[in-house]
């Protein structure tokens, strides 16, 4: 496999994954607009554990973990006590941001050195097993969606969450039980940037991607196979920064900085978004 | 809203950080008073509160005049470095001329501010993509601008960092108090703050705004324009948030550095929120995140408390308070 | 559909109504020959209705009534000559050419609308009485004057009947009646050249009813040109005004307000030919 695929596929997958828990929670009718808080916790989290002496699975699972009870505080705030979500998230991505900055100072100290974890084995695909299986996600979500009943009800609560209470069913449960499973998958995303291309943590490591990702969501329409092309159109074009570092192109390298950004704008001007969103997404719950 | 929701939200924020001193290993008591000396304990201390208070009033400022009329401008951080972008920019142009230069400064940063929402404003009037996506990936790419801007075009050839030339000395604002680092940036940030105040509760074009962001389709109907009234403050609230990163480099840095940020947008919207979206209330909120921000900075010299706490209060206090009200809070509270 | 079930299907739609015929309560209004009209359609249609274009007009000092089953697109209709809805077509209002689809241009000519929805595109629920009823123009040049828009509101707010605790109470404090009420107050003052009301009573109490449906008339008669929407026959009987019922978006010849309950639902269900 070649440097640039690998790479490439290294970056779609935190993408692809905070994008899938994203897509659960909005087609479940609320928004989580801190995915860059909680990408950054699993992150930190993944590489705390790593520090501690634990295997790259082992952080992995713990920042699962983070990430389900961060979740959970989102449900709380914005789906419990339905405080404003897009609220709740630009806070939460201020909270995230200085906990971890705050965590990182009082782990590292006031040393300038960088602190490495090891990263995930290679596995069957020449890249780990997990970053192969992250692309399976928006897959299983996609069936989840569409035969279980379980996933009927999700988007019950996105699309019409007054229908689902008047068979009896919680919209509040619905939606917390998404907000957890996207704040899984978020932390794992963040997580997974750790222990695969930048096995060290800086402030703000996950550098926008939590943002790229709640984009895609648009971009693919809320429709979750519609994630693996756009995460790896992302992915790509990140990656073009890395390929850029060993030394390239003449254009200059905050170019590619700032083309993921321009692209994910460009895509949503061209798909003139609101078609395709869950009808009550953004609702408080009845 | 009620004082005891204050007192409670004031409680429990004072006990979580009291957690936090504890973590680090210093004595919460011992901290606190560390903390106000940083912030008001001498001159010196008030002048840097002061100084920090004036980019994060006028970005709560501009966060209240967006989100009264209805637009959810989280992209302030990047209409902020654009601000300091312009001012890095034309700053340095006449170093002899310090009317001019201020001039220039105060003209270009709310411009560049207001310019750098303007993609936001398109898109959500003429392709529905919600402000919130579009000024969050205009972050983004303001911060790919800066690390751009500070290695390519802006950078001081004499330096060995990439950072853009300095302001000279006679056009870098000089403080208000000798010893002191507040400059009359501050005073007009307050003045500003009273401005959109007064604009907002007294005056036809202020009520507009207000009908606009609670009830955007009944203002249509009554025949407000809407659309100007969303634009014009989705670019007003730009250019505030662009004056702020301007004011940042013409009072306090002199020259534009690359991280140039540490999250001032997002603190204003943190600020506005606390302040029950007001300007006068969001400007107090600012100033009390700028005395935090003092403080820790003593705290984390003096004591060896990472001053990331000055970011994770705030955002505790907020969280708080939307735990404690609950329902929308977007509206005002009026 | 066979002749025979014509009968029976009126009924049904009325619930057996048609023996209790209503007097005409009030006089008819002026109407002013050779005026420019309030209101002018030509091939008028809302886009997205799939309606066909239809062309009406009204003089100043006339009130007509498009009554209609709900989702015959008689309320699009009335919405979008408002501008409130994107149409295509001819619209002026006392004389201007409009584009259809903008609500500041059809205020520009002299127009005021009474929207279906007065919670969430009526009223602005979180301002003060005072500042619904001043939305456009509070008194003062560059700041409000608040004493006096103190003083108008109340002023107005007790001309219009309207009920609540002062001009400072918020909007959404008010009843569903009182609501209705100030939006009156709030578009008939200045009198407007051409008022759009649609579903001006509905879900209102029998005697706010009666007062909003004589506050209607009243503009009639003083010279503002009004189009009702409706799809309470009793009511298009009650308004005196002539009657034209919509079904599936194109209008039948303008019937008498005295038209019997059985034969206007006769027109409402289609079975009129």
């Amino acid at each position: 496999m070649t440097g640039f695929v690998e790479i490439a596929l290294l970056l779609s997958a935190p993408l692809l994954l905070a994008a899938t828990g994203e897509l659960v929670l909005e087609r479940a009718g609320s928004i989580q607009i801190g995915l860059e808080g909680t990408m950054l916790v699993g992150a930190y989290v993944a590489f705390a554990v790593g520090r501690g002496g634990s295997s790259p699975e082992a952080s992995l699972a713990a920042a699962a973990v983070a990430g389900l009870l961060a979740g959970l505080l989102f449900a709380l705030f914005a789906v419990a006590r339905r405080a404003d979500p897009i609220l709740v998230g630009t806070v939460w991505n201020l909270l995230a941001l200085g906990a971890t900055a705050f965590a990182y100072r009082l782990a590292a100290g006031e040393t300038g050195s960088v602190l490495e974890v090891r990263t995930l084995p290679r596995g069957l695909f020449g890249i780990p097993d997990a970053v192969a299986a992250s692309f399976l996600a928006p897959v299983v979500l996609h069936l989840w969606l569409a035969r279980t009943r379980a996933g009927l009800r999700l988007t019950a609560a996105g699309e019409n969450p007054e229908a689902l209470r008047s068979l009896g069913l919680s919209v509040v449960a619905v939606r917390s039980g998404a907000a957890a499973a996207s704040g899984v998958l978020g932390a794992l995303g963040g997580a997974m940037l750790i222990l695969t291309v930048s096995p060290t943590f800086v402030e703000g490591v996950t550098a926008g991607r939590g943002f790229l990702a709640l984009a895609l969501v648009v971009f693919a329409r809320w429709k979750p196979l519609a994630l693996l092309p756009a995460a790896l159109l992302l992915g790509s074009v990140t990656a073009l920064q890395y390929r850029l570092q060993a030394g390239g192109f003449g254009l200059p390298y905050a170019f590619f900085l700032a083309l993921p950004g321009l692209v994910a704008l460009a895509a949503l001007a061209l798909a003139s978004t609101r078609g395709g969103a869950p009808k009550a997404l953004g609702s408080t719950a009845p | 809203m009620k004082a005891r929701t204050v007192l409670g939200v004031a409680i429990g924020t004072l006990a979580a950080a009291a957690l936090l001193v504890l973590l680090a290993g210093a004595s919460p008591a011992d901290a606190f008073a560390a903390l106000l000396r940083g912030a008001f304990g001498s001159k010196a201390a008030v002048g840097e509160t002061a100084a920090r208070s004036t980019g994060l009033v006028l970005t709560a400022v501009a966060a209240v005049v967006a989100f009264r009329a209805g637009v959810l401008n989280i992209g302030l951080e990047g209409q902020f470095l654009a601000g300091a972008a312009a001012a890095a920019a034309v700053g340095p142009l006449f170093p002899d001329l310090p009317i001019a230069a201020r001039a220039a400064v105060v003209f270009a940063a709310p411009l560049a501010g207001a310019l750098q929402a303007a993609p936001a404003v398109w898109l959500a009037e003429k392709r529905q993509v919600p402000p919130v996506l579009s000024t969050i990936l205009l972050n983004l790419v303001a911060v790919a601008g800066v690390t751009w801007l500070v290695r390519g075009p802006l950078r001081d050839p004499a330096g060995d960092y990439p950072q853009s030339r300095a302001l000279s000395d006679a056009v870098l604002l000089s403080p208000l108090v000798p010893g002191a680092r507040a400059t009359a940036a501050v005073l007009a940030a307050l003045g500003l703050a009273a401005t959109a105040a007064f604009l907002l509760a007294r005056t036809p074009l202020g009520l507009a705004l207000r009908a606009v962001g609670e009830a955007p389709r009944a203002a249509r109907a009554a025949g407000l324009p809407d659309v100007r009234l969303r634009s014009g403050a989705f670019l007003a609230s730009g250019a505030l948030a662009g004056l702020a990163g301007g004011l940042e480099v013409l009072a306090l840095t002199g020259r534009l550095y690359d991280p140039f940020s540490a999250g001032v947008g997002y603190s204003g919207i943190a600020a506005a929120l606390l302040g029950g979206m007001t300007p006068l209330g969001g400007a107090a909120s600012g100033f009390l995140f700028a005395a935090l921000g003092a403080g820790s900075s003593a705290l984390q010299r003096d004591a060896g408390v990472p001053s990331a706490l000055a970011s994770i209060v705030p955002a505790l206090a907020v969280l708080g308070l939307l735990l404690a009200r609950g329902g929308r809070t977007a509206e005002s509270s009026r | 559909m066979p002749a025979t079930t014509t009968g029976d299907v009126a009924a049904l739609l009325l619930g057996g109504a048609e023996a209790t015929s209503r007097p005409v309560a009030l006089s008819p209004p002026v109407r002013r020959e050779g005026a420019v009209p309030a209101l002018a359609l030509e091939d008028f249609s809302p886009i997205g209705s799939g309606a066909p274009a239809v062309s009406l007009s009204i003089a100043p000092g006339e009130a007509l009534t498009l009554l209609a089953i709900d989702g015959n697109g008689a309320d699009l209709l009335g919405a979008a000559v408002a501008g409130s809805r994107s149409a295509r077509g001819g619209l002026r209002v006392a004389g201007r050419s409009i584009r259809p689809g903008s609500c500041l241009a059809f205020r520009a000519a002299g127009g005021a609308f009474i929207p279906a929805d007065r919670r969430a595109e009526g009223l602005v629920a979180g301002l003060s009485l005072a500042e619904n009823l001043f939305l456009r123009r509070p008194p003062g040049r560059f700041t409000i004057d608040r004493a006096a828009l103190a003083t108008s509101a109340a002023d107005r707010l007790r001309r219009f009947g309207v009920r609540a605790s002062g001009p400072d109470a918020p909007a959404r404090e008010l009843s569903g009646g009182n609501q209705q009420k100030l939006l009156l107050a709030r578009e008939l003052e200045p009198l407007p050249k051409l008022l759009v009301a649609i579903h001006p009573t509905r879900g209102l109490d029998i005697a706010s009813s009666g007062d909003v449906r004589a506050r209607l008339l009243d503009a009639a008669r003083s010279g503002a040109g009004v189009l009702v929407v409706t799809a309470d026959p009793e009511e298009a009987q009650e308004l005196g005004a002539p009657v034209r019922v919509v079904y599936r978006g194109a209008l039948s010849p303008p019937l008498p307000a005295s038209t019997s309950l059985a034969e206007l639902g006769r027109f409402m269900a289609g079975l009129a030919a």
